[in-house]
């Protein structure tokens, strides 16, 4: 669905590219995420991919167009979930939403005060924006951007700024967006989310891509093949995986006492962003 | 045709939410007993060609910056931007609708004083031309101009500049070349609309004077604010 080949960007008054030769694929369906810190060019790539920044080198199809062939009317195939939140503040929630929402087609237009009520801010849909905590903005921004029911979703941290309840809601209504065979591309810093929502994702460093795999896969491959037993008297040994049914040790081992937890030593995703990049995830 | 009035009515809640609506009421009150305070000192209807510009000249150009201003400061520039939308539409919905705003507003003022004794269509005329005129030089100076107020500070002088042709109205100066100014066709109608002096001729001629000048400094400032002010905000 979106294909990118050798994508190079250098904001007008940089010194530097903010992307060096980003090559990467996202397929129909697919939860994509780019895990970086602050600066890394996550949103750059997310903006060129929306059209917002041009002048870039590099090739971009989206849905089997270049994507500097698409009018106006790609607006109408995908949604944009902002960082932050923009909106008419003086404008209640209800009427920044029928605002936007007169710009499509009404056929594709979902329930807005279902959309409200998803996201939990029915009671709040008639208040003034202005009046709203970040998150409730943020929660805003998601609905916004599904609103038209677009094909294609970019996502840029989505959760930010919510309660764990709501960002708990809000990667429900993406995981469902992706059931429903949406293409969704996500930048997110946080660990959590990336690992719990994306299929695959791509690490991202001063504009490189250093790594691209599945979540499960790049924490597999960096961890240890091992697991950690802990006895109830907090005994702990560890066991490598390797026919661990025959290994006559560990099965002596959890009989001698009560086992509290098995634990695989899989390395966390952050932990696997560290070694590979070098860099800490919120630098 | 149909999105235009709607965006129309969006920019009309805009405005009336960001209390422009309001101000631009205030500020016709506050012309309004002005005039009717000297309205019995002779002939006032040169002074009142010149309140009559400056009302809709200022929503013109103050009210379309301060607009956008505030649209960019709320983040809302660039989500438009990822809309299936035509900023064209927005912009002249927006400048249509000031310019209304700033029509009623003079209309507002001048009839207490002048009752019906005026030509309301070519009143209507020079007013809507005035308002649409200065709202193209609000966006060309808002393109170059990072917040409020250094766009006030840059408005001042296109203000007094565009002005020039009163110079002439009032005779201070009889110079030729003022009447090249963008909004001399609009005085011109805004004036006969008071005292009529105009062949059918010389009304058409500055009907067409005003659509040119509107015309031209709309080209030139929508594509100078798209590209400046619109795709700059986005990043």
């Amino acid at each position: 669905m979106i294909h990118v080949k050798d994508l190079s960007f250098t904001y007008p008054k940089g010194n530097s590219p903010t992307l060096n030769h980003l090559t990467f694929d996202i397929e129909q369906g697919e939860i994509f995420g780019f895990l970086g810190p602050s600066g890394a060019g996550k949103s750059t790539a997310q903006k060129i991919l929306y059209k917002l920044l041009e002048g870039y080198t590099g090739d971009i199809s989206i849905a089997g167009k270049r994507l500097e062939d698409w009018g106006k009317e790609y607006y109408e195939r995908i949604g944009v979930g902002f960082e932050l939140p923009n909106h008419y503040l003086k404008l209640s929630a209800r009427e920044n939403l029928e605002l936007f929402a007169s710009f499509y087609p009404k056929e594709n237009l979902l329930n807005i005060p279902e959309l409200f009520e998803r996201v939990g801010l029915e009671e709040s849909m008639n208040k003034q924006v202005g009046d709203f905590s970040k998150g409730m903005k943020m929660r805003l921004n998601f609905i916004r951007s599904i609103m038209h029911n677009p094909d294609i979703l970019f996502f840029d941290e989505p959760t930010s700024g919510m309660d764990p309840v709501n960002a708990h809601i809000i990667k429900e209504i993406i995981s469902e967006q992706k059931q429903q065979g949406k293409t969704i591309f996500i930048t997110t810093h946080s660990m959590s989310t990336a690992d719990q929502l994306c299929d695959r994702v791509a690490f991202i460093v001063e504009g490189t891509l250093q790594v691209t795999d599945a979540p499960e896969a790049l924490k597999h491959a960096h961890g240890e093949n091992k697991v950690v037993v802990q006895l109830a008297n907090k005994e702990e040994r560890s066991y490598s995986l390797d026919q661990l049914g025959h290994n006559q040790e560990f099965l002596e081992f959890i009989k001698t006492g009560e086992v509290e937890r098995i634990n695989s030593l899989d390395a966390s995703l952050e932990e696997v962003f560290i070694q590979v990049t070098g860099k800490a995830l919120k630098a | 045709m149909k999105q235009f009035f709607t965006q129309m009515r969006w920019q009309f809640l805009i405005l009336h939410k960001n209390n422009l609506i309001n101000i631009s009421i205030g500020i016709t009150v506050i012309y309004g007993l002005l005039f009717y305070a000297i309205k019995d000192l002779g002939d006032l209807s040169k002074l009142l060609t010149l309140l009559i510009y400056n009302d809709p000249a200022l929503i013109g150009l103050l009210f379309i910056g301060l607009a956008f201003i505030v649209e960019k400061n709320q983040g809302v520039t660039s989500a438009l931007q990822v809309l299936p939308y035509n900023p064209h539409i927005q912009l002249l919905a927006r400048m249509l609708c000031l310019s209304l705003i700033g029509w009623v507003c003079a209309l507002g003022m001048t009839l207490p004083v002048m009752h019906f004794d005026f030509n309301v269509g070519w009143f209507s005329l020079g007013v809507l031309s005035v308002c649409l005129i200065f709202s193209t030089m609000g966006i060309w100076v808002l393109s170059y101009s990072s917040e409020f107020l250094v766009f006030l500070l840059k408005s001042i002088p296109i203000l007094l500049l565009s002005s020039a042709p009163f110079l002439n109205y009032f005779e201070v100066t009889n110079v030729w070349w003022l009447s090249l100014s963008p909004i001399n066709g609009s005085l011109n109608l805004i004036s006969h609309a008071f005292q009529p002096h105009l062949s059918t001729e010389a009304i058409a001629l500055n009907i067409a004077v005003c659509i040119g000048w509107f015309s031209l400094l709309y080209y030139f400032s929508s594509k100078t604010f798209i590209k400046r002010f619109l795709h700059a905000a986005a990043h």
